[in-house]
């Protein structure tokens, strides 16, 4: 089992990454740290249980200490019909299939929601990133060879209504 | 399970990392023109990456596809396709009992390289499924694919077994499925048409003239229609000797560029012999010969120095490169 010093370098780690969400099975504990759920809470709930017994769990939650830098601004005013599509994973935003091609989607083109709208890549592999919903491009957040953190907001979609 | 083939293409044939060790007794290496790109179709299906695949030249076959199974094309793009739908490269993708897979337009590149997960159910002769084309050895009998042949595959185990569950689990019904993701395609100059290749000093180069050994390194090569898996034939500047050598025969190696007294080198590839009394002026990068492979008759080569160290680091940088591939590949598909 892990060590109660273990456990906290474990959380400080986390904590001080922009990390969201973090699992770590070791022998017989199971440690969960989620920065999203139980986001009422204004103080931090750590549960930790004997491993032996119930899987150990542990709970760190709080929007407060993320030390992010800086990421993309996102105009938030449009109105309901836009859409953010969100990256799935850190990696490198790529808009083209292979250097020099044309681009996937280009500003105020019409897209469909399983459409391939860029691909990220990460640990030499291209992920591709689908629209997730019918619309027109009105924004390119990125740009080519750019790094991306999961959560970010690659474009902005007007929705079809 | 098996793949029948419907139509043969140019020249369709299993090939492997090659036959070694048989040499001293004057049987040639074989195996994949383009290596990378048959390591890489393996290692995308779960295979051992030096399992047998197709090695699919210019015009492709057309195959049935009569068990549901999971394929990675990489190499050259020949616009492989299933009910006039485009099969994507460079990832797993899954079919359905009763597709039939079609190659059309060559693209870019002139080889492409078919793995299915399982590997092909050949034996191995000399410890290779490589075929050796002139002698008839190995391979699918000995030879390149024919109308009618049923070419048996393996049932996958181990991860190419669970890449198959993994992904027949996401088609549902649908007849194809591939992953979301993929991997890097363009290594192979997309501008096919001229390339450039690394070399090194070959083993006789200074025997060659000092307006040789410039032209080697400034002027372009043709590939000419004479290429073919033993070796690529190149034409453009004159390459001479200062005065007539007498050799005896040695060893050469993948990627050797030897001249002939015509002063037209040849790169010597796959199924090259394994001695030649003909004097050497260069030797291709290991990272490059795959390069070499993908480029047609009638491009133009350019030969670029560069030292064994450097030679030896590209290398290095490569196979680190494949092996964090295989980790990624292995954390992608949950393992």
């Amino acid at each position: 089992m892990l060590t109660f010093n273990e456990i906290k370098e474990i959380i400080n780690l986390v904590n001080q990454s922009c990390i969201q969400h973090f699992e770590l099975n070791h022998e017989a504990t199971n440690i969960v740290i989620d920065k999203h759920s139980l986001p009422s809470t204004t103080e931090n709930k750590i549960g930790l249980q004997d491993a032996s017994a119930v899987d150990s769990t542990l709970v760190l939650s709080g929007e407060s200490h993320e030390k992010q830098l800086p990421r993309k601004e996102v105009p938030d005013q449009q109105g309901d019909n836009l859409y953010k599509i969100v990256s799935p994973t850190v990696g490198t935003f790529y808009s083209a299939p292979e250097p020099g091609a044309d681009p996937f989607i280009k500003i105020n083109q019409q897209v469909n929601s399983n459409e391939i709208v860029c691909v990220l890549e990460a640990m030499k592999l291209f992920n591709e990133v689908e629209a997730g919903v019918n619309g027109t491009i009105i924004e390119v957040l990125f740009k080519d060879g750019e790094f991306v953190e999961y959560g970010d907001t690659l474009f902005l979609v007007k929705q079809d209504v | 399970m098996s793949i029948k083939v419907l139509k043969a293409g140019l020249l369709t044939s299993i090939q492997d990392l090659g036959r070694y060790g048989y040499q001293k007794y004057g049987v040639i290496v074989s195996g994949a023109m383009d290596s990378h790109s048959l390591r890489l179709a393996n290692i995308l299906v779960g295979n051992e990456e030096g399992e047998g695949v197709l090695e699919i030249s210019l015009m492709g076959p057309s195959l049935k596809i009569e068990k549901d199974i999971i394929l990675a094309i990489t190499g050259g793009d020949i616009s492989p396709s299933i009910d006039g739908k485009s099969v994507p490269m460079w990832r797993p993708v899954y079919l359905k009992k009763g597709s039939i897979l079609e190659f059309g337009r060559c693209r870019w590149g002139c080889r492409a390289y078919l793995a299915i997960a399982g590997g092909f159910d050949i034996p191995r002769i000399m410890d290779s499924k490589s075929t050796y084309l002139r002698a008839g050895i190995g391979g699918f009998c000995g030879r390149g694919l024919k109308v009618g042949d049923v070419l048996p595959v393996k049932e996958p185990q181990g991860q190419a077994l669970r890449y198959l569950g993994k992904l027949a689990k996401k088609a549902g019904t649908k007849s194809m499925e591939t992953t979301a993701w993929h991997i890097r395609s363009s290594y192979i100059p997309q501008n096919s048409q001229c390339v450039t290749i690394r070399v090194m000093k070959g083993s006789q180069f200074k025997h060659f003239t000092e307006e040789s050994t410039q032209n080697l390194f400034n002027a372009p090569f043709q590939v000419t229609v004479q290429s073919d898996r033993m070796g690529y034939r190149l034409s453009g500047s004159t390459i001479k000797l200062m005065q007539p050598l007498e050799m005896v025969s040695e060893a050469v190696a993948l990627g050797t560029v030897q001249v002939p007294p015509d002063g037209n080198p040849i790169i010597l590839l796959a199924d090259r012999q394994s001695v030649g009394g003909y004097p050497k002026i260069a030797q291709v990068a290991i990272v490059d010969v795959g390069t070499v492979a993908q480029t047609k008759a009638g491009s133009k080569i350019y030969f670029t120095e560069i030292s064994i160290e450097e030679a030896e680091e590209l290398y290095c940088t490569r196979e680190q490169d494949i092996q964090n591939l295989i980790i990624a590949i292995r954390l992608k598909m949950g393992e």
